[in-house]
């Protein structure tokens, strides 16, 4: 027993770590392309905190983020879009009347992350670049056609938020770079989207997660547009492109959303552990994707109903 | 956790013995292994770094082959490594059997491991998922090398 409770090390302290705190984006791109490789950026710390406390990692400076004003900026853009900053936290999007009213696909993944305490906390830029394969906002921004917009000393890039996700907790942003902000685009005419999340206790992660967005064509019968987000079903958040294929340019009925489930369930590559085995996680998001479907169908007429 | 894994090789298993039992040479063609260094007639220290999501990990391994028998290619090979500074390591077992026909080989690994500590919190389908990466790095670099 000796060596197991050592192994597990909650006696020990937690590495000390220089603390910097820069108070604009352009000091904290200048401390990551001084200090990445060596350096942690700490957003809300409700997943970092968690692996420094246990030894996991052992930074030699941590970058905080709390001190920057402008990573925190959560509004409409011009075209009806949304800009959501690095730093705004999920108890922020999960009480927006903006988000509620214009993207509640987002209001609903943060309203069931973890703990009132945690979302307090937690930041929606921390918790993609934590890139956990079963946290809930990458289903959802995915299905919302999401961009990150990832900042280095001199400029910045956007890429689509399924691009994001390299491996398991390994997200495509190196270390002198930031992600500053996700850009949702303005919802098309016609066009729904939902998260919806199967979890075993109150506070858990995701056993299985689906974001389903879809676009109507004129006739309000027709398939336009589809994008399927899942989380628990891979060691990365997955767009379900071949669900997808199934629906675009088809009539949404309830065959063809039960084949798209299908697809999605046989798509996608879920890990067995001692919450659910593969098989599980499968029939799960078979089971999630029409429910999912059934939600965002519902909010095409312009209805919330959950 | 119990992994089987298996792989074909197109030359006869002479060769693949052959080149199994070289310790240093084919942990070359190990990801992440380094300083092999062998420390009795059939053991061996090395040190095996392993990246996962954030998390690097050093085990300092202890590496036993034991139960060779040459006429049926048979082994097993023991590996204990431990990470101290993350604390967490893992206990393996693989046992290796080999069959030869038409001049390829294939070569069937059981594996039986046990993940100990800090480590273990990532659970058995990521652990699974990152051996089986390893393997297929493996299996691709001693191909290389023996074709």
């Amino acid at each position: 027993m000796a060596e197991v409770d050592d192994a597990f090390g909650f006696d020990e302290p937690i590495q000390p770590a220089a603390y910097l705190g820069p108070t604009s984006l352009d000091d904290a791109l200048a401390l990551l392309a001084e200090h990445g490789d060596e350096a942690k950026v700490l957003a809300g710390g409700q997943s970092l905190l968690v692996f420094l406390r246990q030894g996991l990692l052992a930074p030699s400076h941590l970058i905080g983020l709390r001190g920057i004003a402008e990573l925190r900026r959560l509004e409409a853009t011009p075209d009806g879009g949304l800009t959501v900053g690095a730093m705004v936290t999920q108890h922020t999007l999960e009480t927006s009347p903006l988000v509620q009213a214009r993207f509640p696909a987002l209001a609903d993944a943060a309203a069931v992350i973890a703990s009132p305490p945690v979302r307090r906390q937690g930041t929606l830029g921390g918790n993609l670049c934590h890139a956990d394969p079963t946290g809930d906002p990458p289903a959802a921004l995915i299905a919302l056609g999401a961009d990150v917009e990832i900042a280095r000393a001199g400029g910045s890039r956007r890429l689509p938020v399924e691009d994001l996700f390299r491996d398991y907790m390994d997200p495509a942003i190196e270390a002198d770079e930031l992600l500053v902000a996700i850009h949702v685009p303005p919802p098309a005419p016609r066009s729904g989207v939902a998260y919806l999340k199967y979890r075993l206790r109150g506070v858990d992660t995701a056993l299985v997660g689906v974001g389903f967005g879809a676009t109507l064509a004129e006739d309000g019968a027709t398939c336009a547009d589809v994008r399927i987000g899942l989380v628990g079903a891979g060691t990365t958040p997955l767009r379900a492109t071949e669900a997808e294929a199934v629906l675009r340019g088809a009539p949404l009925t309830d065959e063809r959303l039960a084949a798209a489930a299908r697809a999605a369930a046989h798509e996608c590559a879920p890990l067995s552990d001692t919450e659910a085995s593969e098989w599980y996680r499968r029939e799960m998001v078979e089971v999630f994707v029409r429910r999912a479907a059934q939600v965002a169908l519902r909010r095409i007429d312009g209805g919330n109903a959950a | 956790m119990r992994l089987e894994q298996e792989f074909q090789v197109a030359v006869p298993a002479d060769r693949v013995w052959a080149f199994l039992l070289d310790v240093p040479t084919m942990a070359a063609c190990i990801p992440g292994a380094s300083n092999v260094t062998q420390t009795g007639d059939n053991s061996y220290d090395a040190v095996v770094k392993t990246k996962i999501g954030p998390v690097t990990a050093n085990f300092g391994c202890k590496i036993v082959v034991l139960d060779l028998n040459e006429a049926t290619h048979s082994g097993a090979v023991e590996v204990s490594g431990r990470d101290g500074r993350i604390g967490g390591g893992v206990k393996a077992r693989m046992d290796m059997t080999m069959t030869e026909a038409a001049g390829e080989t294939s070569v069937r690994i059981v594996t039986d491991v046990d993940v100990l500590g800090k480590i273990g919190q990532y659970g058995h389908g990521m652990i699974a998922k990152r051996a089986d990466a390893m393997f297929d790095d493996f299996v691709a670099c001693a191909r290389a090398r023996l074709t």
